[in-house]
């Protein structure tokens, strides 16, 4: 058995699961949660098609070369894959001027916008498992990371003794993981008003006047008294998850988040942990970042890459998607998949080219949604599978000669 | 065999001060003249260029994350980018952007237009290891390494006050080194990383760390000892406490003193070196320094040179980065607390000429290089990106060459700066031979890298030819000639070829005790495996870097 591999499937990266092969397909025999468990299992071979009809991943990936030098506005989208998959993906982009987004890039833009807009404190998972003794949850229950609460909050014995700790909700009700049942639901109201919330928040906490006794039904104490609370943390931490924050309120409420955080650490500790980074998101803007100075979408022009916030019309998407067999192109665009095995993500699309699972089928590494930590994922179930990488590379190979930006 | 005819060169290891005479290449090395007989495939006429081996920089962030959070908080600087090409053979030269941050394909081949074949990452967390060196995989032609961050860590600092033996501290540091490929240590505001996510918001060299008990003079010299003691070639590279706090040389001298003898590298000590004398509370205290510098043989220095414009600073220093957050330019800024470990901070910066403080630290910057005796113990850097981008180094090579243009740029900044600092009075100019120690002989040798930095039989064949000059910034900018590991791939300032280069690090053993209790901190109380933080060979080839090459673990004379 494999003891401690690291489980790709979200954000998170638990890297204490036991994984084992059974029939060539892994399976989680130890820690993980039923995401893992669903997801690991994935079958060590599938066809590759063009048309629809049989034919070798080589071949493919040379139709597929044809076909994206013959398209005018390629893009190459959901890059879910590791990060190898991630830097090849660029590398072909900037052969063929393509665009390269996410499938989490409007999280990820919200997420870049708040932040380039002043200040933000921030911490990582093991601080917050080991320091926090106030949790601010602002319009999520952490639902998108199935074992947050497992891994990070309920550890009370850290390494600075045992913790008492504050776990406040702010922001929609919905209900959805039995551990979120400890939330304090000191403040419930529609996400969309979530930043006009810590606003009034803050102004109470810098002590400003205010002329309404309620807001939204809220009387206005319920806000002095959280106020309190969030003041009396030794170290605080606020969390929120941006694919949970819709447009165009969500950058709005980021900032103000960021903000909060930082007047409450004028006097205390607090720090923000902003959730995310799953199908290889924070590996995606890492790798992104440092090859093109950006994270996605971005585009290249001539062979030099450039922002590319809004969304334009494509005529060939490349979509990459080895973790989530469910993740669906954009309907209507001639598509080119290289996805998992046991991809079903839509209508037979023109091109698919099975690829190995990194950290199931094959290794490779990932950045972890608090983007410090980089994680190597291991091959429990290796298969005769090419990596994205590889394949990427191959429609690149094709591609030379083709373009006229590469012949220039 | 590869002959180059005409090389005035200036290789301070072997006292050779500009004689034309003819240097050998053979399989990526240096060989010696082979006499008349030996074939000579080829022959390039240097026609009497100024040689020197290949540029090594000591110290700039061009791997670690927190260069990541730099360039996204720098959307204005990465407008500028830059097209990808084909090179003559056929290879690909990347696309890119950025000038104070540059992406990493970039970075690489910047390097190489300047005459510079290696650079160092000086701030690697163990937890972002894998990222750092990928992202050096992705920095193409220069030779690369990294230094692990330590001294802020939880583990260590309860290991510190727990008493632990000097053999145990020492173990740890070896594991870490070996695991993440590191090529030395780094510490940043020893113990004050930690102390900040306890709330405490300065920590003086004596100062008690609020939860540990330990005070950064403790951290100081346990890491400095550790070090010393597992015979890792360069010292321990430090970033001493109160970072550009006015009236830090008192922390700065004392914590040289705190090394009681053993050898300690200080780094971008301009910005260890203010006073608070004068009408603004801010001076200059580079004599001081660099008199303690001249005065302790254990030392060596880097500057951290400010030049004007704008810059992103990244510092593993939170408690200090959080306190400069009022500086920011654009106004944006990140700190992290990282995993019990460590923590990082980027403010996006913008040095203006006409500022007072800033000409004035871009004056004592130059007073250490003037005043720093020995250029074996003094190093070029900008601390990159930090005090300025690392393309800036022919301006400033020049500025330490040149005493007119220095002095004409002295009357160019703030008037206030002129009467503030003894700069005029400095009419050093450094010659080509100190140059060539300051930026290659100098550093190879405190990094333990015996076949770089000079161009002796053996030596890898990294050098550089540059067409004499008397505007040094012209000459230096634009190399007529760079070779790396004896392939021509710089003609003029203009790239030929981009391969990959060799990233060093070194495999100190340890006691398997320390692995264990490693390994349980790590399960019990983190949210990540240790055996998880270490780095395999294959993977970095994997990604499209090379395996590591390790060097031994033993000091030099
Ligand atoms: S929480 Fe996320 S990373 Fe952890 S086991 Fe479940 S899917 Fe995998
Ligand atoms: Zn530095």
């Amino acid at each position: 058995m494999n003891q401690a591999l690291t489980c790709p499937f979200c954000g998170l990266l638990c890297d204490d699961l036991g994984v084992e092969s059974r029939a060539g397909r892994a399976e989680v025999t130890a820690a993980g949660c039923a995401q893992a468990r669903a997801l690991f299992p994935v079958p060590p071979q599938a066809q590759a098609r063009i048309d629809g009809q049989a034919a070798d991943w080589r071949a493919a990936a040379k139709a597929a070369a044809e076909r994206l030098a013959a398209a005018r506005r390629p893009s190459i989208a959901g890059l879910g894959c590791d990060l190898a998959g991630v830097r090849a993906a660029l590398m072909l982009a900037e052969r063929c001027d393509a665009r390269v987004e996410h499938r989490h890039g409007a999280a990820l833009a919200q997420e870049l916008r708040a932040t380039r807009r002043g200040g933000s404190l921030r911490t990582t998972l093991s601080e917050l498992r080991n320091r926090a003794d106030c949790v601010l949850f602002a319009g999520t229950r952490a639902a998108a990371h199935p074992r947050f609460f497992e891994r990070c909050i309920e550890p009370r014995e850290g390494l600075f003794g045992a913790r008492q700790r504050r776990l406040i909700l702010i922001g929609e009700a919905a209900q959805t993981a039995p551990e979120s049942a400890a939330l304090e639901h000191a403040l419930a109201f529609p996400n969309a008003h979530l930043a006009e919330a810590v606003q009034l928040l803050r102004a109470r906490l810098a002590g400003r006047r205010l002329d309404a006794r309620h807001w939204h039904g809220i009387p206005i104490e319920r806000f002095d008294a959280l106020a309190a609370v969030l003041r009396a943390a030794h170290y605080g931490v606020a969390v929120w998850d941006a694919a949970e924050l819709k447009p165009p309120h969500a950058e709005l409420a980021l900032r103000a988040l960021y903000d909060l955080v930082a007047e409450l650490n004028r006097d205390t500790r607090w720090a923000a942990l902003p959730l995310g980074g799953n199908d290889g998101a924070a590996g995606a803007a890492a790798v992104c970042t440092w090859l093109a100075g950006r994270p996605p979408p971005l585009r290249y022009v001539h062979g030099a890459p450039q922002d590319a916030l809004n969304a334009d019309a494509t005529d060939l998407v490349i979509w990459i998607s080895a973790f989530d067999p469910q993740a669906a192109p954009p309907p209507d665009v001639p598509a080119v998949v290289l996805a998992r095995a046991d991809w079903r993500g839509g209508a037979a699309p023109a091109i698919f080219i099975p690829v190995a699972v990194p950290g199931v089928q094959r290794p490779g590494a990932l950045v972890r949604l608090d983007e410090v930590p980089c994680l190597p994922l291991a091959a429990p179930a290796p298969a005769d599978l090419p990596g994205v990488a590889d394949v990427l590379d191959a429609v690149r190979a094709g591609l030379a000669g083709r373009s006229a930006h590469a012949a220039a | 065999m590869l002959r180059l005819d005409r090389a005035r060169v200036y290789d301070p290891v072997q006292g050779w001060r500009g004689q034309s005479r003819s240097l050998f290449i053979e399989n990526g090395r240096m060989v010696a003249d082979p006499g008349p007989q030996a074939t000579v495939e080829r022959v390039i006429d240097l026609e009497d260029a100024v040689v020197m081996a290949g540029g090594i920089d000591i110290h700039s962030h061009i791997g670690s994350g927190k260069v990541n959070l730099a360039r996204t908080l720098m959307p204005h600087d990465h407008a500028r980018t830059e097209r990808a090409a084909a090179l003559e053979n056929g290879a690909w030269r990347h696309g890119g952007s950025g000038q104070a941050t540059p992406t990493s394909w970039i970075a690489g081949y910047r390097y190489a237009e300047m005459g510079y074949t290696a650079a160092f990452e000086p701030a690697m967390l163990p937890v972002n290891a894998r990222a750092t060196h990928y992202t050096l995989a992705d920095t193409p032609v220069i030779d690369k390494g990294a230094y692990v961050l330590l001294g802020n860590d939880d583990l260590f600092l309860r290991l510190l006050a727990r008493g632990a033996e000097p053999q145990r501290l020492a173990d740890y540091v070896a594991w870490m080194l070996a695991r993440t490929r590191s090529l030395a240590v780094k510490v940043v505001n020893p113990g004050g990383i930690s102390a900040f996510k306890f709330n405490q918001r300065a920590l003086d060299l004596d100062q008690a760390h609020a939860y540990y008990g330990v005070t950064p003079r403790q951290v100081l010299r346990a890491l400095a000892r550790a070090v010393h003691d597992l015979g890792v070639p360069h010292p321990l590279h430090v970033h001493t406490s109160n970072l550009g706090v006015p009236g830090n040389v008192a922390t700065t001298l004392a914590t040289m003193e705190a090394a009681e003898g053993l050898p300690l590298h200080l780094t971008h000590v301009q910005f260890h070196s203010y006073g608070k004398e004068g009408p603004r509370g801010f001076s200059s205290a580079a004599e001081a320094i660099a008199e303690a510098v001249n005065r302790q043989p254990n030392l060596s220095i880097d500057v951290g040179q400010v030049m004007f414009g704008q810059t992103a600073t990244a510092s593993g220093d939170t408690m200090a980065q959080y306190a400069n957050r009022r500086h920011a330019h654009p106004h944006a800024w990140t700190c992290i607390d990282i995993e019990c470990e460590a923590g990082c901070g980027v403010v996006p910066f913008r040095y203006r000429d006409r500022n007072f403080v800033h000409a004035l630290q871009w004056a004592i910057g130059l007073e250490l290089f003037l005043r720093v005796r020995d250029p074996w113990r003094i190093f070029l850097t900008t601390d990159h990106p930090n005090g300025a981008p690392y393309t800036v180094y022919p301006q400033l090579m020049r500025l330490l060459m040149d005493r007119g243009y220095r002095n004409r740029m002295l009357d160019a900044v703030h008037p206030e700066v002129a009467a503030h600092s003894a700069l005029r009075g400095l009419d050093r100019e450094y010659t080509l031979e100190e140059i060539a120690i300051v930026t290659r002989a100098g550093p190879a040798r405190s990094l333990g890298l015996r076949d770089r930095g000079h161009l002796a039989p053996g030596a890898v064949a990294d050098l550089v030819a540059y067409r004499d000059d008397p505007d040094r910034d012209a000459m230096f900018a634009r190399p007529s000639h760079v070779f790396k590991d004896g392939e021509l791939i710089v003609r003029d300032g203009r790239l030929l070829a981009a391969p990959q280069g060799a990233t060093l690090a070194l495999e100190p053993e340890f006691d398997a005790a320390i692995e264990a209790q490693i390994s349980e901190h790590y399960a019990r109380h983190l949210s990540l495996r240790a055996e998880h933080l270490a780095v395999g060979a294959q993977e970095l080839a994997d990604y499209g870097g090379r395996a590591p090459l390790i060097l031994p673990c033993t000091r030099h004379g």
